[in-house]
């Protein structure tokens, strides 16, 4: 598989680290609610179709990336820098 | 010599450059130019191999990678290679070869006798036979099966050749260098593209090196041989022989194995034997090719049986007769090709049977001439022959059964395009009826299909198809390709009636050559309810093995369909996967074996422990220090013994360099440090340091390590050795996806510094005589966790931080990586008349366990900082990573396994780390578990056995006694249960 | 004590030993020098300074900075791009330092010391690039991979950075000090078959 990043263009997959689903795992909860937590942590969908899922170019940039990836295809439609979410901007 | 097979003249092979090889133990000689097979077949062999199952004497069926039968063992010692396929191996001097899978010898094989009695292997045979008693089959039935089912052997030695892989990236990858494949390739590369041609044979040209067309007036191999020559002198091509594409991967990513030299004897120096390739094409054009069919008829599998087309290959290729009596065999027109090119080669054609009552009287042409018999509406019931073929028996159209002498029959049922490489990525080849084959489906992105691969099975409209799949290549990329005009060629005869199975004739009709798996078998299969093709494959192994079923997937699965009466669109096809072609793990190893199985590091400090004669120990990917032996000491626990008392009593010098060390600055450094550890760190003094515990967001413990504040802005953290990569990683996580607005700025310095601790009531004494003046280290001016930047050697810039692993006064010292080895062999000057001495890991530990600090062994990813005694760490001032939930109540639980020291109660029994936990009286039963010993140490300053270990209920054991049960090394010792800290438990040493 | 002077150490000292190594017929096919006194800092700029730091980092080297993956700079001193707003800058030479440039740069980036961490190698020589290619996945050909151009990317199994610095071609490399060991396994016994000479 060939991930675009970004920063440094298209590269292998084997450059990367794969974490999962971007959209939950970037999605702390803030305050004392176990079940939250509980959710954040252990619940993942495992879908069969496009997916947000989060990629670290380890032996790049080192940017964790957001890779929108259809998961019967392995097409990558979109790939952004994680830290540019919304909040903020990227390091 | 001898060339009994060897016609006077022809072939493209160099007369002038005789080869001499042998086969098994007997010395022959051929021509540069021939394969080991076609080399064979002039020498006169037919038999050359035994068949897996029942034995049965094989010779040569194919003339290309596709061969199921003619297997051999090339070369010998430790370069013996197993099951290589003699039709594709290029004939070199010295070669060697050995028939395999035959004993006592080739000619009599006793084991044939499986062949000999019937269906005694038939499908699912060994599902059903060998199925009980169930410890029969270690012993008795898997030796016997191994023995007597098996290919070649191994050459059980070390590959004494080297392999590589290495990568490419090009506009257009052009797969396959026949008449299809030369003319894409010239297409898009005239336009400029980058393009590689990548072919599997040694001669670039495919079939028109076989056959007799002409090309432009000429005969097709010099076209072939003329385009070849300008590719390969134009710049933005790479022209790859001896190279076969054997996978599609996702994002147009190709591999290829390029055999550098599988053609010599020996690679010459600093060669590799085989390259792997991977490419990087935005196109690809495959134009593999498409394989011959045989036909399934009884006893189909006599040496000299052969496919029509590979019969073409040995005379108009190789200039060899695999016969003096030919045959010919069809269902389609091109099958007669075969007779006509034998008998303008000079080979008696003895006769032509056709199936196809309808077959054009045209075919054939100049053969009615010769008195040759032509049959129609015929076919070849059986071969007769054993080790080799000596009549057929054909029966007409009438019904009517005849026998013919002959010793070559040339079979064609018809041409499968080569699908393989469009299925790799889950493409569904498609039946087509009129072929009657699969032709490809859903293509893979990027990827067009031409030529005979495509189903265009003749050869104008092959070129034509290369011209046009390069030129739209070519515009893909903004580039025009000039229109060259076509190149001048006829399209062959191509018409084809299948015939699948031909029934009446006495003995076993073979779909499966090398995996002897018979029509009948495919019959009894369906039969028996395994009527999906991808369950007939593993029930019956037809399409398995080296081959993967190239020549009997089709006929295999059109029987299914004809028993299971279904169209066999319907019934479909298993799907192909990679590699094409065998690849050997050799080549997928590459550079990549022995101490280059993965990249190795060395700390800063290497060559300092070199000198001292350290012991090195693989830690993950460094290389550590583990003792310094000395003379006379007998094993790494004396030498140990003696460091420990060294730092205990004087001072030692330990590499500490391989810990993770991160850089992290910016206004918000403090804020994101309280988020990932659960202590504070915010609140830390500039120039004071302070041991940190992180969680993982699940509550348990994720790392440890000590981090400085060197400004208001900068600290510095240290991580264990082992989770360096994962933290640097975490923290980039936890910054980058969580808190992007933070001001941080977070570097690895892992490699820049090299760090020592310098530990021992001396080692204050001993770090004074190198640090520049001006630095006070008095206790009173640089105590227990002072961290600073300071110069040291007269100017040279490192960092102290005092602070102990080993429970002594303790500093670690850090300095610029590149005068590591000469700042610690400063330090060891400095403090000879103190008695220094270098320590290595194994000390460190023991050191550690004596101080009850936890490592590795308990920070396991199952133990909370509640269970290691560091639940007060915990801060419930602020919210950081883990903290909600670690207060779940399952990991607040008093029962948990908690971290305590365990002493055998005989103080010179040694104890083991994996040892159980059992109450004393108990059963030694799971459910009296209690816990078990994480790690052991023999206490040189104790003088006894110690452990670490963890228990339900942990301090609240303190006092109790276990029994440490081993049952692996047989061991059931009674212990105390105490405090994990042994040694110095009020923590007095490390402020003196 | 007194001051000493004591001897710093190169990546690959000890390994690479000058000379001819591999097939020995002919003109090497690659020729491999090791840069040895240098020193490197990297640079973070601080949140929303990125291009204040540029500006200051096209200054120092004379030429523009971008914040991409390209390096800046013909003479002693270069930067390159590593990550969004991250830059590595090198002097070359004897006693040579950025310590002016770290100045510059107070309270605009977070600057380390790299120099001693890293390992650089000059490959060049006409095989330079087909000995690279059997561990860099990157296209190397010169009409995608300019000179000013840079990347980050790996060789077996082993991080680095890497970019042409002349059309000869001539390719920096930098990769890890711990690894230099096995990296100068790996590109030894890539270039072999093609004659190696080691300045």
């Amino acid at each position: 598989m060939r991930i675009r990043c970004p920063y440094c263009g298209e590269r292998s997959n084997d450059e990367f680290y794969v974490l999962g689903d971007a959209d939950a795992l970037t999605a702390r909860p803030s305050g004392e609610n176990a079940e939250a937590f509980h959710e954040y942590v252990y619940q993942r969908t495992n879908l069969a179709g496009l997916h947000r899922e989060l990629w670290y170019h380890s032996n790049g940039c080192r940017r964790w990336l957001v890779v929108t990836r259809d998961t019967r295809t392995h097409e990558i439609s979109d790939v952004t820098y994680a830290s540019k979410r919304g909040e903020g901007e990227a390091a | 010599m001898s060339s009994a097979g060897r016609l006077p003249t022809g072939g493209r092979i160099d007369r002038a450059r005789p080869i001499k090889f042998s086969f098994d133990g007997r010395s022959m000689s051929g021509f540069a130019g021939d394969t080991l097979a076609s080399a064979l077949i002039a020498n006169g062999v037919s038999l050359v191999g035994r068949s897996f199952k029942y034995h049965r004497p094989r010779g040569i069926l194919s003339a290309g990678s596709e061969e199921p039968n003619a297997l051999v063992e090339m070369r010998a010692g430790a370069r013996r290679e197993p099951n290589t396929r003699a039709t594709s191996v290029e004939l070199f001097d010295g070669l060697q070869a050995q028939s395999q899978n035959r004993w006592p010898s080739l000619g009599f094989d006793i084991l044939a006798l499986n062949g000999l009695v019937g269906g005694f292997l038939s499908a699912g045979f060994y599902y059903k036979t060998f199925m009980w008693p169930a410890a029969f089959w270690e012993k008795v039935y898997e030796p016997l099966i191994r023995r007597a089912a098996g290919l070649g052997r191994s050459a059980g030695a070390e590959d004494p050749d080297h392999y590589e892989k290495s990568h490419a990236h090009c506009d257009v990858l052009v797969i396959g260098g026949g008449p299809a494949g030369l003319m894409a390739a010239l297409t898009a590369a005239r336009s400029g593209a980058r393009v590689i041609l990548a072919d599997e044979d040694f001669l670039p040209g495919g079939r028109l090196n076989a056959e007799r067309q002409e090309i432009d007036g000429a005969a097709g191999s010099i076209w072939a041989a003329t385009v070849a020559a300008e590719l390969s002198s134009m710049p933005n091509v790479r022209l790859m022989r001896r190279t076969t594409v054997f996978g599609v991967y996702d994002g147009s990513t190709y591999a290829a194995l390029e055999r550098v030299n599988d053609h010599v004897a020996v690679p010459p120096p600093f060669q590799p034997r085989q390259r792997m390739w991977r490419i990087y094409a935005r196109r690809s054009i495959l134009a593999a090719g498409a394989l011959e069919r045989p036909l399934v008829f009884a006893n189909n599998d006599r040496p000299g049986v052969m496919l029509a087309g590979a019969v073409r290959s040995y005379i108009n290729r190789f200039a060899v007769t695999p016969g003096q009596r030919l045959a010919v065999f069809t269902c389609c027109d091109d099958g007669w090709q075969a007779a006509i090119d034998a008998a303008a080669a000079g080979i008696s054609i003895e006769a032509v049977i056709d199936s196809r009552a309808e077959a054009s009287p045209a075919l054939g042409g100049e053969l009615g001439k010769r008195d040759v018999r032509i049959f129609r509406g015929a076919e070849v019931i059986r071969a007769v022959g054993s080790r080799g073929l000596q009549a057929i028996e054909v029966r007409d159209a009438s019904g009517r059964i005849s026998s013919i002498l002959c010793d070559a029959l040339a079979m064609s049922g018809g041409w499968s395009p080569i699908t393989h490489l469009t299925s790799h990525l889950g493409g569904r080849p498609v039946w087509n009826e009129s072929l009657p084959a699969f032709v490809p489906g859903t293509l893979p992105s990027g990827m067009s299909v031409v030529g005979a691969a495509n189903g265009a099975m003749a050869l104008a409209r092959s070129l034509a198809g290369g011209r046009d799949a390069g030129a739209s290549a070519a515009r893909d990329f903004g580039r025009s390709a000039s229109d060259a005009p076509l190149p001048k060629a006829d399209d062959e005869p191509a018409t084809v009636r299948a015939l699948w199975h031909v029934s009446g004739g006495r003995g076993p009709a073979f779909v499966d050559f090398q995996n002897d798996v018979t029509a009948k078998d495919v019959g009894l299969a369906s039969r028996e309810g395994y009527r999906s093709v991808e369950l007939l494959k593993r029930y019956t192994t037809l399409g398995m093995a080296t081959d993967q079923g190239k020549t009997s997937n089709v006929n295999g699965l059109a029987i299914l369909a004809s028993e299971l009466a279904q169209p066999i669109a319907t019934v479909g096809t298993t799907l192909n996967r990679p590699p094409f072609t065998p690849v050997s793990i050799g080549a997928l190893a590459g550079h990549h074996r022995g101490k280059d199985f993965r990249a190795t590091r060395l700390s800063p400090l290497h060559e300092w422990a070199k000198t001292h004669g350290a012991v090195f120990i693989e830690s993950g990917a460094w290389l550590r220090a583990s003792w310094f032996p000395r003379p006379g000491e007998k094993d790494w626990l004396e030498s140990a013994s003696r460091e420990v008392r060294a730092v205990r009593s004087a001072v030692g010098l330990t590499d500490v360099s391989t810990l993770g060390k991160i850089d992290i600055q910016g206004p918000d450094a403090g804020t994101l440090l309280d988020r990932v550890y659960c202590n504070t760190f915010s609140t830390l003094a500039v120039g004071k340091a302070r041991y940190g515990v992180m969680l993982r967001e699940d509550g348990f413990v994720m790392d440890d390590g000590t981090t400085s504040r060197l400004a208001t802005d900068h600290f510095v953290m240290t991580t264990t050795t082992a989770n360096a990569v994962g933290i640097m990683r975490h923290l980039e996580f936890c910054h980058q996806g969580l808190w992007p607005g933070l001001d941080v700025q977070m570097t690895s310095i892992s490699e820049q510094w090299a760090q020592m601790a310098i530990a021992g009531p001396k080692s204050r004494e001993t770090l004074a005589r190198i640090v520049d003046r001006q630095h006070d280290i008095s206790d009173a001016a640089f105590p227990y966790l002072t961290a600073r930047e300071i110069t040291i050697l007269g100017g040279t810039r490192a960092r102290l931080f005092r602070i102990s692993y080993s429970g002594e006064l303790a500093y670690e010292l850090a300095v610029p990586a590149g005068v590591g080895n000469a700042v610690a062999a400063a330090i060891m000057e400095a403090g000879t008349d103190l008695g220094i001495q270098p320590y290595g890991l194994e000390a460190m530990g023991i050191m550690r366990i004596e101080k009850g600090h936890v490592a590795g062994s308990e920070i396991n990813g199952q133990t909370t900082a509640r269970d290691l005694g560091l639940g007060k760490m915990m801060s419930k001032k602020k919210d950081y990573i883990g903290r909600v939930l670690a207060e779940r109540p399952a990991l607040a639980a008093p029962d948990r396994w908690g971290l305590v020291g365990l002493k055998p109660v005989d103080w010179t029994t040694r104890i083991r780390a994996g040892a159980h936990l059992i109450p004393i009286g108990a059963a030694t039963t799971t459910a009296n578990d209690l816990g078990y010993v994480t790690s052991v140490a023999f206490s040189p300053s104790l003088e006894r056995w110690i452990g670490l270990g963890l228990i339900s209920g942990g301090a609240s054991k303190h006092g109790t006694r276990v029994r440490l049960v081993d049952l692996l090394r047989g061991s059931d010792i009674e212990a105390e249960v105490c405090d994990p800290v042994f040694y110095d438990p009020k923590g007095e040493r490390l402020h003196g | 004590m007194a001051d000493r002077k004591i001897a710093s150490r190169s990546a690959l000292a000890g390994l690479a030993k000058s000379g001819a190594l591999g097939v020995s017929k002919g003109v090497p096919g690659v020729r491999i020098r090791e840069i040895t006194d240098f020193a490197a800092i990297g640079i973070i700029a601080r949140r929303g300074r990125a291009a204040e730091v540029a500006a200051i980092l096209s200054r120092h080297v004379g030429s523009p900075v971008v914040d991409a993956a390209k390096r800046a700079g013909a003479g002693a001193v270069s930067i390159t791009g590593t990550a969004p707003g991250q830059w590595l800058a090198i002097s070359r030479g004897p006693g040579t330092s950025l310590d002016e440039l770290r100045t510059e740069l107070a309270g605009l980036a977070a600057v380390t010391d790299q120099g001693d961490g890293r390992l650089i190698i000059e490959v060049t020589g006409p095989r330079a690039r087909d000995a690279l290619a059997k561990g860099v996945a990157i296209d190397l050909d010169a009409g995608v991979f300019k000179v000013g151009d840079a990347a980050q990317t790996s060789a077996a199994h082993i991080g680095l950075q890497i970019a042409p610095i002349d059309e000869a071609p001539t390719f920096e490399i930098i990769s890890a000090r711990s690894t230099a060991a096995s990296f100068w396994s790996w590109l030894e016994s890539s270039a072999a078959e093609y004659g190696i000479d080691v300045a």
